[in-house]
């Protein structure tokens, strides 16, 4: 998985390519949203656009992300994820806990 | 690895996690010459996944001494798949719901959920060191 990082406005924009699968995958998204969060940034946008497939462990990072990025009372919104990888998102209800947007810029463009 | 006489693929391997990600493009691979819906490629693949996780990571404990069966067939409309380890077993139906409010926030405890949900079929052996999957398409064979 490769983890694209830039600052946009006020958010953080991640941009995740390609599956989520290992503990080098959850490892690396950590260190990134964490590094930022040392950094005090607090908006997190998570693009999912280009992450065709998630295993158990790849709703874990997602989980385990959301839940460093509340703790510090900041917010992560996920985008666009691929119709399979969001029928997983949903099944398990771990939808139930992101705010999903249908593109960078809509997910960018909120308060 | 064997194929017998009924086209079945079995793989033994040691419980490691480069060997998780090495089946899993393997059973991908089984599965796009299947020519399978893509939608049923991934489910059997997040399937398979998650059935291997389990018992390199829970069954085997990581211990590389102990081996994990790997079959796979297509027949009579069907894709089946089984998992066995070396380990103790243990009792499926002691798992938490992942979906209850007070499970979501949790890591992991997923993976069980997910096959029995995107598949149609997932039995465990008395003792629970085996798993079979079982996802029914129609021109599998």
């Amino acid at each position: 998985m490769k983890i694209d990082v830039d600052k946009v406005g006020e958010a953080v924009l991640v941009a995740l390519t390609g599956e989520i699968v290992s503990r080098d995958d959850q490892q690396a998204l950590t260190e990134a949203v964490e590094g930022k969060l040392g950094e005090g940034e607090r908006v997190f946008v998570l693009d999912l656009s280009h992450v065709p497939y998630v295993s158990s462990l790849g709703i874990a990072v997602l989980v385990a992300t959301y839940v460093k990025v509340n703790r510090e009372d900041g917010k992560l919104r996920l985008v666009n994820p691929r119709p399979r990888v969001a029928k997983v998102l949903e099944m398990t209800k771990v939808a139930d806990i992101f705010r999903t947007y249908s593109s960078v810029e809509e997910a960018l463009s909120v308060d | 690895m064997q194929l017998d006489a009924k086209n079945r693929v079995t793989l033994d391997l040691c419980s490691s996690r480069d060997n998780i990600t090495r089946i899993s493009a393997l059973l991908s691979e089984a599965f796009e010459k299947l020519d399978l819906p893509e939608e049923a490629t991934f489910d059997l693949k997040l399937a398979a996944t998650e059935a291997l996780v389990n018992a390199v990571e829970h069954g085997n404990k990581y211990d590389e001494r102990k081996m994990i069966r790997v079959s796979c067939e297509a027949r009579n409309g069907a894709v089946i798949i089984s998992v066995r380890d070396e380990g103790d077993g243990f009792d499926p139906a002691g798992v938490p719901d992942p979906t209850l409010p007070e499970n979501i926030l949790k890591e992991h405890g997923r993976g069980i959920f997910l096959m029995r949900n995107l598949c149609d079929d997932v039995c465990y052996n008395e003792k629970g060191n085996e798993v079979t999957i079982v996802k029914k398409i129609p021109n599998a064979d």
